[in-house]
């Protein structure tokens, strides 16, 4: 099958070159399958396939045998195939006979943890995330148990500055706490809706971030997006801790839709190559590859008890699926143009859509029947939510934010900036409403009066002039002997964010260190003990630090 | 002249006329320069030479006169006549100069003639070309020595101006011993204006090709993104960019991320490649655009109003020989900007001369090229004419029959190319009667001219057969092609198609001066059955298309493109083609008493929509003004005063293009209704000076055709030369042209006296005067009459095919009709001698007597024939079936 003599001698000129160059690229064809046709593959071939397992090729490996997976990317201790032949597990191989040399096992660990290449031209197979649970059982509708989930720790630097905003393409609040989210260059901002406080920066070093999404339950974020051209993720945060929790998918255009399933087991996302994808959080697999759209893919949005899964395109066209089987329920015909939203009622009874075609358009969803249609802004809308007390508010190419009752009947509109408003979000509350331009100009104001309460930077200085900033004002404050508790409070709040950075700072270091010295562990004992060294070192740091910070920010 | 590699000392040899020029050496492949000519040697070979002192002068002469040359023009302008004794004795050494060393320019040319800076953005280019004896011509600008007399107002680099501070000077131009001063103007140099979205990103977008057909310009766009083609909707394109999928194409927080930078620098995947680097000229301005904000221009920015192309005349010579051009745009403002790095070159011939996307044109084979430069909606163009190398080439001295030979012979001299002889007597006579009324000459005819002693005999030929009613028969036929003469189910009865036909016929027989016929048809009125000329919109009712065709039947231009997008290849913008069409909203049709009558009068409102906006658009002359139109008044009587008149510069030079075509084979500009920047006329003064003919004339038609029979070039023998035998678009020679169908099918019935009958006519009547293009003849289709469905000039086909050969062959049209010729039976019985009625039959198809060779091997085989009868039968088949016959010659 292979020209097997050509082969060995790379593998013999490569192995013996592998110490000198650690890069190397360790890979099954060359490398790993020698190795096993000169002790494994008597047993382990097609025809005999001792134990279910097959090593003759590579795909066959990957499927492992009958006790289940034999390798896991990137982590050679969690492999079955690692530890059978070190002999530090039953069945040990090969059987009754002493271990492999120990050039050929170093192979196999290296290969496993090189991300178990086929060929030199391979990509490393997706390691296998640790398996991390979100799951939250049967699905609770309404309001969690417990305080509203708020950043308890955060970040305030922001990943980039720049001196103008644009027009941010995702823009969601958190169903239960006055947090709003709004999407940056390579970051996310978090701001409070009531002090209009920055709460956090999610740095998303994915590329621009363009649909964001709040849990059910409020304590995730869920953040797709991108290189527009190139690459879409999607990537879940914990709001309370300020930390990643996984990335999803791995798409050539950007994730221009995103949502998770209230029960938070599947991630949905879609973008320009027209397709809706279902992910499972838990092992990051693809679920389901969903063809239908004839256009980019713009909207996402799964039901509120995660049975139904309703997507969009630009193109006009809305399905609603069933996320577990990929079956389309319905159809929904009626956009003449780009739908640019969709969103559930509560009670996941209704689907609402608007569309560039200048509707919005009801649809019930125990037959698939639009059940009303009306025109918020005829020219095209652009943002729209169905907030949580009932009310919608659009805003569109007519320049106009507006408010509308359940029944689309329109309470309020107003003009916010002098440019195109292209999102708009109520709060939690229904009380505020939160809009951007085409600039990137963020407002703030009262969903009853259209009153201006204040506007959101999408472009926050570094955190050391923030804290500049805010020590010269308790500065001046104390000179005119002025109230300066709450300017102090702020001090100190800017002050932990940059502690809580710092040791974020360390642990993302740690993080790597930790995997390089795994990588080195068996054959470069002196940087191994250097690499032990500095990560207790860090350790250590990291402790300190957390010492320091406050439970809550 | 013979000279050694730089490197190698490989012995090289090389034309002196290509001294200068850069070349890769054949064997070591490094770059040298040509050197100068030798001087003894190079002169010793040009018969320009005036003296044959060189040999006692040599070098240190030529260093002499080189010296007082210096001295002479040392810081004197070199422009305008000198008066003083110093100027005279310069001018004097110049010419002496010219007689010894050929290779000193006569002329130098600066371009722009004047430089303007505007902002401190601004800069501009210089051209310097140098023009030589044989009119040939060489870019010496990186030769030149720039020097700017205040040197604080602006930068030279690389030839081209950077400004510095305000002011007035003058830029000195130095070459070969010639000097040009450029007056220069700085203003608001201290002045960066915002980049602007129409000024600055939009050519951005077409140098790049983003807005091209194949790519965002193609209607739906690509991957979900259109851009107007060729940027004909700046408007719609600043929408697309920044507002249609927010968030997408325009990054204002971190330009360099937008992903219109991105895709267009290839730094993310992209369908249609690396468009520009991201350390272009073409990068940089929307980089700078989207950092400013991605603004919308306000509505008063001065916009291009001109472009113009910089040098209008190149004559390369010798492959790889190169020019640059510059592209400079004129603005409402008043201000002026070099737009070479902007716009988009093509060249029309690419083996001749290709344009590179700077704009550097290099010579190929020898020939001629037209090189434009497509800037916003403007198209300019120039013209580069590459000749071989040809250091002894001369000229001869050629008489001129008229006008048009002068302009012919000016043109053919710069191409190194010399005319054909006159062709002989009896060519002409056949040549001229099928031309000029679509008949063979008779034989007694042809002996008659070819035996007279008359001077003047061709001209009264010509004059003869011009009075000819067969003369305005063709020309009818003609004329009803472009009419598109046909009728048609509903809209054009028989009746009316055929009181059109004889309502044209009646014009030309009576020799109506064109303008009145065209004035006439374009403002007809009344019923499709007593006021013929109705049925012109009868024929077209559609708005858009009259229109179409009024401009490319007597305007010769097709402007169909401009009705989606701005042309891309010529100069009209949809505005020129809806402002066109404005003319024609208003005409109201009913129906008559007659149900074949329809009654064509004027309606008070009607007015033609832009689509991009749906503005109405007033009537703009194509290529002229908007005229005032009272209320009340017909547009089409205005359009028709305008566009039958001197004012409108189309018009008379496209019909005098078309007579040409007819007789010469090929128009001047071809095809003859597609004048536009990109397919330019191949000798635009021939083309001009027919065209005022024509007008001063009072459009006459006879009498232009009068002076194209008359010209020396019409009466050119088809047999080329050395030097013309590749060019068959200059006419240096005659054309060799099919007879068109109907004049083929009417010799045929001629010489064999064998009447058609044709629909609607009497027997007897020729194919030529078929009024209604429905009339169906089975020769005729296969011989490619015009269909006249359409108004193209490429309706007419002359192009071979199978069926043709086989008809002729074996079809109805030579068998059957030479069973039922009485003439070889007659020719027979008159002149007894088989070997006389071949020459006669000779004489009959092809206007000649035969050769003796041809006679005696006729002979041979008439003697085998079972009767002399049959055999002489079969000679006059294979004369009709010779391309000697078929063929105008």
């Amino acid at each position: 099958m292979f020209p097997r003599p050509l082969t060995l001698s790379f593998a013999v000129l490569i192995a013996g070159s592998t110490l000198a160059f650690a890069q190397e690229k360790i890979t099954y064809q060359e490398h790993v399958l020698p190795v096993f046709e000169n002790n494994c593959n008597k047993c382990h071939n097609p025809d005999k396939k001792k134990g279910d397992l097959d090593l003759t090729t590579f795909a066959a490996l990957l499927r492992g045998g009958g006790s289940g997976l034999v390798v896991v990317s990137g982590d050679p201790e969690a492999s079955k195939l690692h530890r059978s032949v070190n002999h530090t597990e039953e069945p040990e191989m090969p059987p009754k006979a002493s271990k492999l040399p120990g050039k050929d096992l170093d192979l196999i660990k290296r290969w496993i943890a090189g991300g178990l290449l086929e060929t030199s031209g391979s990509k490393a197979v997706a390691a296998k995330r640790p398996a991390i649970d979100l799951s939250i059982g049967a699905t609770a509708q309404g309001k969690p148990d417990g305080p509203p989930p708020m950043p308890l720790q955060f970040l305030l630097d922001p990943v980039t500055s720049s001196s103008h905003s644009t027009a941010p393409t995702g823009m969601a609040t958190s169903p239960w706490a006055p947090l709003v989210a709004i999407t940056g260059q390579k970051q996310v901002l978090l701001y409070n809706t009531e002090t209009l406080e920055l709460l956090g920066i999610v740095p998303f070093s994915e590329g621009s971030p363009a649909d964001l999404k709040f849990s059910r339950n409020g304590k995730l974020l869920v953040i797709g997006g991108g290189v527009p051209g190139k690459s879409g993720r999607v990537v879940l945060w914990n709001i309370e801790t300020s930390e990643r929790i996984t990335v999803i998918g791995d798409e050539y255009d950007t994730a221009l839709a995103a949502d998770l399933s209230p029960d938070q087991s599947k991630v949905a996302l879609g973008g320009p190559g027209r397709l809706v994808k279902i992910y499972s959080t838990k092992t990051g697999e693809l679920l389901h590859k969903i063809k239908k759209h004839t256009d980019w893919v713009t909207a996402l949005a799964f039901s509120p008890d995660g049975e139904k899964l309703a997507s969009a395109d630009r193109n006009g066209g809305i399905s609603v699926w069933d996320p577990d089987n990929a079956q389309e329920l319905f159809s929904l015909a009626g956009h003449k143009s780009g739908v640019t939203s969709v969103q559930w009622r509560n009670d996941g009874k209704v689907l609402a859509s608007a569309s560039e075609d200048g509707t919005a358009k009801l649809w019930e969803m125990t037959e698939g029947k639009q059940a009303k249609t009306w025109t918020p802004h005829g020219s095209g809308v652009l943002g729209f939510h169905w907030g949580m007390d009932g009310k919608f508010v659009s805003c569109g190419r007519d320049g106009q934010v507006a408010i509308w009752d359940a029944n689309g009947n329109k309470t309020k509109s107003a003009a916010v900036t002098n440019d195109l408003p292209v999102r708009a979000v109520l709060s939690h509350d229904g009380q505020r409403v939160i809009a951007a331009d085409w600039k990137g100009n963020v407002t703030v104001y009262s969903s009853k009066d259209a009153k201006l309460l204040g506007t959101l930077s999408l472009n926050p200085p570094a955190l050391s002039s923030q804290i500049a900033s805010a020590e010269k004002e308790l500065a001046e404050a104390k000179a005119k002997s002025a109230e300066s508790a709450p300017i102090e409070a702020k001090v100190a709040r800017l002050s932990a964010a940059k502690v809580y950075g710092e040791m974020q700072r360390l642990r993302d270091e740690l993080a790597a260190q930790q995997a390089e010295r795994d990588k080195l562990a068996t054959h470069d004992k002196r940087s191994t003990a250097k690499l032990t060294a500095e990560i207790s070192a860090k350790e250590k740091k990291i402790e300190s630090l957390r010492s320091k910070l406050p439970a809550k920010l | 002249m013979k000279f050694a590699c730089l490197h190698c000392q490989q012995h090289l040899e090389a034309d002196s006329t290509q001294s200068g020029l850069q070349i890769n050496c054949p064997s070591c492949g490094q770059s040298l320069e040509i050197p100068g000519a030798a001087p003894a040697v190079a002169q010793a070979a040009d018969p320009r030479r005036r003296s044959r002192l060189v040999l006692f002068f040599g070098i240190a002469t030529a260093l002499a006169i080189t010296a007082a040359l210096a001295v002479a023009l040392a810081g004197r302008p070199a422009q305008g006549k000198s008066p003083t004794a110093l100027g005279k004795v310069r001018d004097n050494i110049r010419g002496l100069w010219l007689g010894w060393f050929p290779e000193t320019p006569a002329t130098l040319s600066v371009f722009p003639t004047n430089v303007a800076l505007n902002n401190g953005r601004d800069w501009q280019g210089i051209v310097v070309q140098a023009g030589y004896a044989d009119g040939s011509t060489r870019d010496v600008t990186t030769k030149s020595k720039l020097r700017l007399e205040d040197p604080k107002l602006a930068r030279i680099d690389q030839a081209a101006l950077f400004p510095l501070a305000d002011g007035s000077s003058t830029l000195k131009v130095r070459y070969a011993g010639l000097a040009v001063d450029v007056p220069v103007v700085v203003a608001q140099s201290t002045n960066r204006p915002p980049i602007s979205f129409i000024i600055d990103v939009m050519p951005v977008l077409s140098k790049a090709g983003c807005n091209s057909g194949a790519c965002h310009g193609t209607s739906r766009g690509k991957d979900g993104f259109h851009l107007s083609l060729f940027g004909y909707d700046p408007d719609g394109d600043y929408f697309r960019l920044t507002r249609e999928f927010i968030g997408r194409r325009i990054n204002l927080a971190v330009p360099e991320e937008s992903l219109l930078l991105q895709k267009g620098a290839g730094q993310v995947p992209h369908t249609g490649g690396e468009r520009f680097k991201t350390n272009s000229a073409l990068y940089a301005p929307v980089l700078a655009w989207i950092r400013d904000g991605a603004r919308k221009d306000s509505t008063n920015i001065a916009r291009t109003i001109r472009v113009e192309i910089l040098p209008q005349q190149t004559v390369l010579i010798g492959a790889g020989s190169q020019q640059r051009f510059s592209v400079r745009a004129h603005y409402s403002d008043g201000s002026d900007r070099d737009v070479t790095s902007l716009a988009v070159f093509l060249s029309n011939n690419d083996v001749a001369a290709k344009i590179s996307d700077d704009g550097v044109v290099t010579a190929g084979q020898r020939g001629e090229a037209y090189v434009t430069a497509r800037f916003e909606e403007f198209t300019v163009g120039s013209q580069v004419v590459v000749s071989p190398p040809a250091a002894g080439f001369v000229f001869p001295e050629i008489a001129s029959n008229n006008y048009i030979d002068d302009l012919v012979h000016a043109k053919l001299k710069k191409l190194r190319v010399i005319p054909s002889e006159i062709c002989d007597d009896a060519t002409f006579i056949r040549r001229a009667y099928i031309d000029i009324i679509g008949l063979l000459p008779g034989a007694d005819e042809v002996r008659a001219f070819a035996n007279s002693k008359e001077l003047k005999k061709r001209e009264q030929l010509v004059d003869k057969l011009i009075a000819r009613e067969e003369f305005a028969d063709l020309w009818v036929m003609k004329f009803a092609e472009l009419l598109a003469i046909r009728s048609r189910n509903d809209e054009v009865s028989t009746k009316a198609a055929l009181s059109y036909f004889d309502w044209l016929r009646e014009r030309m027989l009576t020799n109506q001066p064109m303008d009145r016929v065209v004035r006439d048809l374009l403002t007809a009125r009344g019923s499709s059955l007593t006021d013929p000329a109705v049925n012109y919109y009868q024929i077209e009712r559609e708005t858009l298309k009259i229109s179409e065709n009024v401009a490319q039947v007597f305007m010769g231009m097709r402007i169909q493109c401009a009705q989606c997008h701005n042309h891309p290849f010529d100069r009209w913008t949809m505005n020129d083609y809806y402002g066109f069409a404005a003319f024609f909203p208003q005409i109201g049709r009913k129906q008559g008493e007659d149900p074949r009558e329809t009654i064509v009068f004027d309606r008070p409102d009607g007015d033609v929509k832009h689509p991009v906006g749906g503005k109405t658009v007033k009537p703009k002359f194509l290529g002229g003004e908007v005229p005032e139109i009272a209320k009340g008044e017909s547009r089409r009587t205005v359009l028709a005063n305008w566009l039958a008149s001197p004012k409108n510069p189309f018009f008379a030079r496209n019909l005098a293009n078309v007579v040409w075509a007819h007789f010469l084979g090929r128009g001047i500009i071809e095809p003859v209704d597609d004048i536009r920047v990109s397919n330019p006329a191949v000798n635009p003064e021939l083309l001009d000076t027919l065209g005022k003919k024509f007008t001063d004339y009072q459009y006459d038609f006879r009498k232009l055709v009068r002076d194209i029979c008359l010209s020396r070039t019409y009466q050119l023998s088809t047999r080329p030369n050395e030097s013309n035998v590749h060019d068959d678009r200059n006419f240096a020679r005659a054309a060799i042209r099919r007879m068109r169908a109907e004049v083929l099918l009417d010799s045929i019935n001629q010489v064999a006296e064998t009447p058609d009958k044709y629909q609607g006519l009497p027997r007897g009547a020729r194919a030529v005067q078929i009024a209604d293009g429905n009339v169906a003849n089975y020769f005729l289709t296969t011989f490619g009459r015009a269909t006249r469905t359409t108004v193209c000039s490429c309706e007419v086909k002359t192009e071979p095919n199978l069926s043709q050969a086989l008809h002729l062959l074996n079809g109805s049209a030579t068998n059957d009709k030479l069973q039922n010729s009485p003439v070889v039976k007659r020719l027979f019985k008159e002149l007894k001698e088989p070997a006389k009625v071949i020459d006669e039959l000779y004489m009959r198809c092809l206007a000649r007597n035969a050769t003796d060779e041809e006679r005696s091997k006729l002979m041979a085989f008439v003697d085998k024939a079972k009767t002399k009868d049959q055999g002489l039968q079969d000679v006059f088949w294979s004369l009709l079936n010779s391309k000697e016959f078929l063929f105008n010659h």
